[in-house]
């Protein structure tokens, strides 16, 4: 019996995973690659071999080409609900949303903040930050109480604290929270939503020198309505709704005159304000201007001549469309998908102030503006 | 590469297999060495020319050793040459002392290998018993690698002596019966590890984001089982995935571990705990040192020390070693007042309680930590539960109960003591669907990240 019943295992398990290993094959074949990954120098290839980071690589493009992955995902949903907490790959599943769960005790490290000040001491305009809080900050009372439910709100405070000479440091938290009830950030990603985004507009353009704009006067268009960000892939929880993404157009007399995608290789295109083309790919989000790209250029009717530069992360995407009606020109630099210095992509004495906002999340991992602000900070002390 | 990881269940075992069954007889072992140069590759270049070096280190210290041995020269210079590179090689590497240079030579981190404590045990074993007559030196490079490298034992061993190595490999019988019985210990590895000891690292990880001082007695309590379950998980599922790919290869390698919790007496626990490296300590430092004196005060004092050196080797840190010096005058106590008989229930209860509060202290990355930790488990801090007790034990109190029952031997006992041939055959025959519902199940918990990774320990 024991023979047979070794025997028939060993036919069942090589049978499925020989199928699920061609069925893997077969997809790592025809999927699409990851088109805009920043691509690494030759050194940088060198040292991955060197040091193994290669084969972690190896291992992840596995999984994320394996056979089914969605279905899987949603299977380990459901099973670690059952044997434990609703913590599902650091997504705690709360009745109304999903929430990322990060319970590790995080720092500020002090090196965005030095790259900023340096950048501030050379910059001839004004320059603002804006830190704001994802949805774990702002929806902290729904985590379990081990989860350490200001950390994102010190964080913050830390972050300010660092750069408190030369710096206007521009409050979204507390403007946030108090919004909370409302629809500001979405129900299956840790970003804030077009509303959350203009809800924080009306404080920073105060502190731009213009008054906001009223919400009456915004057209407001549902782009898409099956929206399900980064929180939902990783759990694939059905009962989490879809998220809406909005467009908010303003019935004023600015337009838009043109917008022009920068690639870090120089090229340039133009393209509309909204890339419309992306609600119908995996990456919906890449609706909102710029995203993906390592800048974009946009230019207004407005004829008061004003520039600003916005450097800035996904947060920015959704927030840059309500600065439109108060500049002639608006470019907006995305550090994650840059490689050379700020210079390559745009002159900064152009602009008369410079805006920097991010997810406090990337501003307290690994310095993603060393690159862009490298010519600042050569000879600069780091704090 | 570790094993539980999609790409080693779904493409690298498969495939090598494969490899490994096409490949003629004579050159089987050739092939395994390369599939392992291979495993051991995806931990970076630098680590698989480390490994190679390590092992041709060993190999011709073998070769320096049994030359100066036959020609009776002084082979005790080569075994302490040789030994002292080894030790000081697994110091240097698992120490933080080069964690420095990682930034200095470019390199984003300098790993220390996985299981190069495992190794070094191995190969220093294989050394001493060159030395001491026990054996002669290999010759069979391909063997030789294998015995230091094969990638089903590199990860968490089992240590074993070169003799027992090379009986192992002789008796290779690769059927579809072994590879069954290897995928079936296999995935009980896996689940132990995806399944039981991942969830129970996310309770501990709760407890202990928790300021002490806010710390309930219950609360600890929950985080010091959930650790002390979680590294028996993790340490276990590891050996039974390493030797369940061994099975499928034909090779048949001991246990690691035969239920230690819930032991009756701490020197049951002993004996069941992580078998090979507890055994190699014995074998080649405390036995030699006892043969030492007559002394029985001196010889107890020589097992203590073991037992220290035993906790230090898994956690070169102060914690690591003073635990173990506990647990070794624990052990002596029990020795001593053996004579005095208690229930088995009783005995399963002061067993449990000592081992959670070493285990608290091996878990500590200081020993005033841990004793804060001790602390607040006996209630000192504040009162016995709060609505934190409450959500973690409503949350986790059926892992936790699997788990326990789990790592007992409680069905095994079971089946045994029923008799029943009925029960077994149902269970038998059921096998091959539990084995296939682990697979899934794991797979689907690794499916987002591609991994379930080493945690707690590094050895």
């Amino acid at each position: 019996m024991k023979r047979i019943s070794n025997v028939i295992t060993a036919v069942s398990v090589t049978l499925f995973i020989a199928v699920m290993l061609v069925l893997t094959l077969i997809s790592a074949v025809t999927g699409e690659g990851s088109g805009n990954a920043k691509k690494g120098s030759a050194l940088s290839t060198v040292i991955s071999l060197v040091d193994g980071s290669i084969g972690e690589k190896i291992t992840k493009d596995f999984a994320g080409s394996f056979s089914g992955r969605i279905d899987w995902v949603a299977i380990d949903a459901k099973t670690e609900s059952a044997i434990c907490e609703n913590i599902v790959n650091g997504v705690y599943i709360a009745d109304s949303r999903l929430i990322e769960a990060d319970n590790t005790a995080r720092t500020v490290s002090g090196k965005c903040a030095s790259s900023i000040l340096s950048y501030t001491n050379v910059y001839d305009g004004a320059v603002c930050l804006v830190a704001v809080p994802g949805s774990a900050g702002v929806y902290s009372e729904l985590l379990p109480e081990y989860m350490d439910s200001r950390t994102q709100k010190q964080l913050i405070d830390r972050f300010y604290e660092l750069l408190d000479t030369g710096v206007r440091r521009i409050d979204a938290y507390n403007r946030l929270k108090m919004l909370s009830d409302n629809y500001v950030y979405f129900r299956s990603d840790n970003k804030w939503t077009s509303y959350g985004a203009y809800c924080v507009y009306r404080t920073v353009i105060q502190k731009l020198g213009f008054q906001p704009l009223s919400y009456d006067k915004y057209s407001i268009e549902h782009a898409a309505d099956s929206y399900c960000g980064d929180l939902y892939s990783r759990t694939q929880y059905m009962h989490c709704s879809p998220d809406l993404l909005d467009i908010y157009t303003y019935d004023g007399d600015t337009e838009v005159t043109g917008c022009t995608l920068r690639e870090n290789d120089g090229t340039e295109t133009e393209c509309p304000l909204y890339n419309r083309d992306a609600l119908r790919s995996d990456n919906m989000y890449a609706l909102y201007p710029g995203v993906g790209h390592p800048m974009i250029n946009i230019r207004t009717s407005n004829g008061n001549g004003r520039k600003l530069l916005v450097i800035g992360d996904d947060y920015a995407a959704s927030f840059v469309p309500f600065l439109l009606q108060h500049y002639s020109e608006v470019t907006v630099i995305y550090p994650e998908h840059t490689t050379l210095p700020l210079s390559s992509y745009t002159d900064n004495t152009e602009y008369e102030r410079t805006l920097f906002l991010f997810g406090i999340d990337s501003l307290c991992g690994e310095n993603i503006l060393e690159e862009l602000l490298s010519e600042y900070t050569k000879g600069d002390r780091l704090i | 590469m570790i094993y539980s990881s999609l790409i080693f269940i779904y493409a690298f075992l498969p495939l090598s297999l494969l490899a490994h069954k096409i490949a003629p007889a004579k050159y089987k072992e050739l092939v395994l060495l390369i599939l392992s140069l291979v495993f051991i590759s995806f931990s970076g270049l630098a680590v698989l020319v480390f490994a190679i070096a390590y092992a041709a280190l060993n190999y011709s210290g073998g070769l320096v050793i049994q030359r100066a041995k036959d020609a009776k020269g002084l082979s005790v210079i080569p075994l302490t040459a040789f030994l002292s590179a080894d030790i000081g090689i697994m110091i240097l590497l698992r120490s933080r002392i080069l964690t420095g240079l990682s930034g200095v030579i470019g390199l984003h981190r300098i790993l220390c290998p996985l299981g190069l404590s495992l190794v070094t045990l191995s190969a220093a074993g294989y050394l001493m018993d060159i030395y001491f007559g026990r054996q002669r030196a290999e010759k069979d490079m391909v063997r030789f690698g294998l015995f230091i490298l094969m990638f089903p034992k590199i990860i968490m061993g089992p240590v074993l002596t070169y003799n027992r190595y090379a009986r192992i490999m002789d008796k290779r019988s690769q059927s579809a019966e072994a590879l069954g019985a290897g995928l079936t210990l296999f995935m009980k590895g896996l689940a132990k590890k995806v399944l039981a000891a991942d969830n129970l690292y996310m309770l501990y990880s709760a407890v202990n984001g928790v300021k002490v001082k806010e710390l309930t007695a219950l609360t600890a309590w929950t985080g010091a089982v959930a650790y002390v379950l979680c590294l028996y998980f993790t340490l276990s599922g590891f050996a039974d995935m390493g030797a369940g790919t061994a099975r499928c290869f034909g090779y048949t390698f001991p246990d690691s571990f035969r239920y230690p919790l819930f032991s009756s007496r701490l020197g049951y626990f002993a004996t069941k705990w992580h078998i090979q490296p507890v055994r190699w300590f014995v074998r080649y430092i405390e036995r030699p040192l006892q043969k030492l004196t007559s002394h029985r005060w001196l010889q107890a004092l020589i097992s203590v020390s073991v037992c220290g050196i035993i906790g230090f080797w898994y956690r070169f840190n102060t914690n690591g070693l003073l635990c173990g010096l506990i647990f070794g005058l624990l052990l002596l106590i029990e020795r001593f007042l053996s004579g005095f008989k208690i229930m088995k229930p009783t005995g399963v209860m002061y067993t449990s309680v000592l081992i959670i509060l070493l285990g608290v202290l091996f878990s500590g990355n200081t020993v005033s930590s841990s004793m804060r930790f001790i602390g607040a488990m006996t209630g000192s801090s504040r009162e016995l539960a709060d609505s934190l007790t409450v959500y973690l034990l409503r949350s986790y109190s059926v892992l936790l109960l699997i788990a326990m029952y789990a790592s007992s031997d409680l069905l095994r006992t079971m089946l045994i003591r029923s008799g029943s041939a009925k029960l077994r055959s149902v269970l038998t025959g059921a096998r091959p669907v539990i084995v296939l519902l682990l697979l899934i199940s794991c797979t689907a918990l690794m499916s987002y990240s591609g991994s379930s990774d080493m945690i707690l320990l590094r050895l």
